[in-house]
């Protein structure tokens, strides 16, 4: 991959940058390749240490080279990094200690907050599952009453997804679903057996099962070679750091690109306090930080100031930038800054195995760790219609296996047998597993903690406020039934019906808190992810968002940074910032 | 000329993670390569204006050195972190009265994992009274650490104070609040604090 290392300059506090970029995930690394290749002289400033792919991915580390078998040693993970869920024993640098990174909740309403305060932020272990959006999630108010609707339709974004699409890579088939929007894809990842099994199932019941739409090379492009970018071999290994940079993140791509332009000065261990505001104006001046590990405290100056620290950080930076001009939080003059919080469910559906397999050779494409997609097949039109329940969900799945046996631990017994009885059923599992909507609303929100909970460098922390509502118990009623009845069709034994939905927060899909909106009295951001309040703030991750819809949504995220920053420096060029 | 030396500005401890070690709750502080060792050994659980105040000793260990104690050290909850991992079953022996009713789904719908009655707490965020830390050599101002009590449960003394911290939690600033529930609840928490 490509070095950033060039980029690692000292950063300082007496220059005037052009803009200064908090985060360096998704929306941070697009932001700093849009705006360095538009001329700009950007600041990136990241939380956490700089990685080195060499020494901190453990793409070809086997369960079997720890003593720990991947699970860590007994209790480190519940003392250190405890809500950190996926975190294993190979990405655990990859995510934050809870126990320096504390937030707070209701008494039985907890909340699942995984962070990743590292060069490449989540990029580095995201799903990499990218799919548009359409007119049915901006205008879903529109279709259902609820709620209102984006400030922007699919006809706006579809440029800019073609844009964030051909750049990091995504393979994919275009299967003309009008809901489910097509892009431009690499060859798609081929269903394995149990896929097509499963396929056919599905079918059969009137749904659609299609190939997920994954951020992995299975083509390489000039502008990916350039970078040291190559083929998805399907070592299923994603989570632990791709080394050949085949799955898409900043690390091996944006930042890289915004780093030969010589524009970029990328300041990692630079924990940010607040946004700095200029009394005179009420516009951001800068951004104050203090080192992760030195605790000095610094100023960075900028003309623009780009938010992209993930959704909720983001907005925690927000609510603690508090001035006379802003005294409920930097862009807040709506009150709405915090609010309509939402995190996709999951947790619903079913598993088993399909005996039609068990016993069979393994080939290297089951290793493929992307699956299928069931698209939303609620609640698209009158015929779909259903009684008690708005929106929708999909079911992400299938049949793939990783190189450890997850079946193992299912598996009663010990000795020769037990191993007979594994290996057979290794290569038989099945799931499907929901992604559905959760309805935006103002009562599920976070605050700065009021009782003064802070961080270990001293900064307020969030108190986060969420719980599901009757809507999203009818969906998960119905998606519980629903995969069953597709594993039943496909012939699966063993099935369980999985039946509790996952806490929020703990799909990693936790979106709103700055809505965008045309009206300044009920949401933070215009159509341009700019403050309406403070025009010179941009806050350009899923706290834009206004809903969530059922849909993964980094891809969005990329495409709203991209339209963001092409705004920008347009709006620079005429002299309105 | 004045003997008494300027006052130094000292970096702020903010946190003290900890975990329990019976009904003790263990850390370390660190700085550079220097570790102490932090113990905080609450001997009375209170609840005043609904909030858990515990008070106990404070025992700090240098590097080098013998260890230092202050009694009297009171630690009040500010907030908690929910979990969502299993929580423990309730104390043997306790009266019935003490547990709440489990989640169970009126309307027969999917629930959320770990919420209501059946969840646990994870962390509690206490702030400890001021502390002098220069009397164990410790380079911080410590006049309002707060403690991260990360409650993670290894015997039954601990996963029995786990469950009974997360239901006085409930009974104080749960959507139920019950000062009767939470006296009951305190009586339980003194006698295992006192063992």
């Amino acid at each position: 991959m490509q070095s950033i290392q060039a980029a690692l300059k000292s950063a300082s506090p007496m220059k005037k940058y052009d803009a200064i970029i908090i985060g360096s995930g998704a929306s941070g690394g697009m932001a700093a390749k849009e705006l360095t290749e538009r001329g700009f002289q950007v600041l990136v400033l990241e939380a956490g240490p700089m990685i080195d792919p060499l020494r901190d991915f453990s793409m070809n580390k086997f369960a079997y080279e720890s003593m720990y078998r991947g699970l860590w040693r007994p209790g480190q993970k519940q003392t250190e990094q405890w809500m950190q869920d996926t975190a294993g024993e190979f990405s655990s640098h990859f995510y934050v200690k809870d126990t320096e990174h504390p937030y707070t909740t209701d008494p039985g309403k907890p909340f699942t907050w995984v962070r990743a305060r590292i060069v490449g932020g989540k990029t580095l272990h995201w799903g990499r599952l990218s799919w548009r959006f359409s007119d049915l999630d901006f205008k879903a108010a529109s279709h259902d009453g609820f709620d209102v609707d984006w400030p922007i339709d699919y006809k706006e974004i579809a440029p800019y997804y073609d844009k964030a699409e051909e750049w990091i890579g995504v393979s994919g088939n275009r299967d003309g679903l009008w809901w489910q929007p097509d892009g431009n894809y690499l060859p798609p990842m081929a269903l394995t057996c149990g896929d097509q099994i499963l396929k056919s199932a599905t079918e059969k019941l009137g749904w659609k099962l299609i190939q997920p739409r994954v951020a992995m090379l299975t083509q390489v492009k000039d502008h990916h070679r350039k970078y040291g970018r190559a083929q998805c071999h399907y070592c299923g290994s994603c989570g632990n750091g791709c080394s050949v940079g085949a799955m898409f993140n900043s690390l091996s791509s944006t930042l890289p690109a915004a780093a030969v332009t010589g524009r970029m000065t990328l300041r990692p261990d630079s924990i940010v306090r607040h946004i700095t505001v200029d009394p005179n104006t009420g516009k951001a001046r800068g951004v104050a930080v203090v080192d992760r590990v030195t605790r000095q405290e610094l100023e960075f100056t900028g003309k623009v100031v780009i938010v992209a620290a993930s959704t909720l950080e983001s907005t925690r930076i927000l609510l603690n930038s508090t001035s006379d001009a802003h005294p409920r939080g930097l862009g807040n003059s709506s009150g709405v800054l915090g609010r309509y919080l939402v995190d996709h469910f999951g947790g619903t559906g079913a598993a088993g195995y399909l005996p039609m397999l068990a016993g069979r050779d393994t080939v290297n494409e089951d290793g493929k760790s992307s699956g299928i997609f069931v698209p939303r097949f609620r609640n698209l039109d009158e015929r779909t219609k259903q009684p008690k329940f708005l929106r929708g969900y999909g079911f992400e799945g299938g049949a793939s296996i990783g190189s450890f046996p997850s079946n193992a631990r299912r598996t009663p017994g010990f000795g020769k047998e037990f191993k007979k009885t594994v290996r057979r059923w290794y290569v038989a599992p099945v799931s499907l597993t929901t992604r559905a909507n959760m309805l935006s609303r103002f009562e599920n929100y976070v605050e700065i903690d009021p009782n003064g909970v802070v961080d270990a460098w001293g900064i307020p922390v969030l108190r986060i406020h969420i719980q599901h509502s009757e809507n999203e118990r009818e969906m998960a009623r119905d998606a519980a039934e629903s995969a069953t009845d597709i594993l039943k069709k496909a012939g699966a034994v063993e099935i369980r019906t999985q039946n509790v939905m996952t806490a929020p927060g703990r799909i990693i899909h936790e979106l709103g808190t700055a809505r965008m909106g045309n009206d300044p009295t009920t949401s933070v951001l215009n159509k341009f992810n700019q403050s309406h309040d403070v025009k010179n703030l941009f806050v350009t991750d899923g706290a834009a968002f206004v809903g969530a819809a059922n849909q993964n949504p980094t891809l969005t995220i990329l495409a709203l940074t991209i339209r963001a920053c092409e705004y920008l420096s347009d709006e620079m060029k005429r002299g309105n910032i | 000329m004045s003997t008494q030396s300027k006052p130094v500005s000292r970096l702020k401890l903010h946190t003290i993670n900890v975990t329990p070690s019976g009904s003790e709750m263990v850390g370390q502080i660190e700085s550079g390569k220097s570790v102490w060792q932090f113990n905080f050994l609450p001997t009375l659980a209170k609840v005043v204006d609904w909030r858990l105040v515990l008070t106990g000793r404070v025992t700090i260990t240098p590097p080098v050195g013998r260890p230092r104690t202050v009694d009297g050290v009171t630690a009040r909850l500010l907030a908690t972190q929910g979990s969502t991992a299993l929580p423990p079953d309730p104390p043997t022996g306790i009266d019935q009265s003490l547990t709440a009713p489990s989640e169970a789904s009126v309307t027969g719908l999917p629930l959320t994992e770990y919420s209501g009655n059946d969840g646990s707490i994870a962390v509690m965020f206490l702030k400890l009274s001021p502390l002098n830390g220069s009397l164990a050599g410790i380079p911080y101002d410590m006049g309002g650490v707060q403690l991260n009590a990360r409650l993670w449960a290894n015997s039954t003394l601990e996963r029995d104070l786990l469950w009974l911290y997360s239901a006085l939690v409930m009974a104080t600033q749960g959507p139920k609040a019950d000062g009767k529930w939470a006296d009951g609840l305190l009586t339980e928490i003194n006698q295992r604090l006192t063992k």
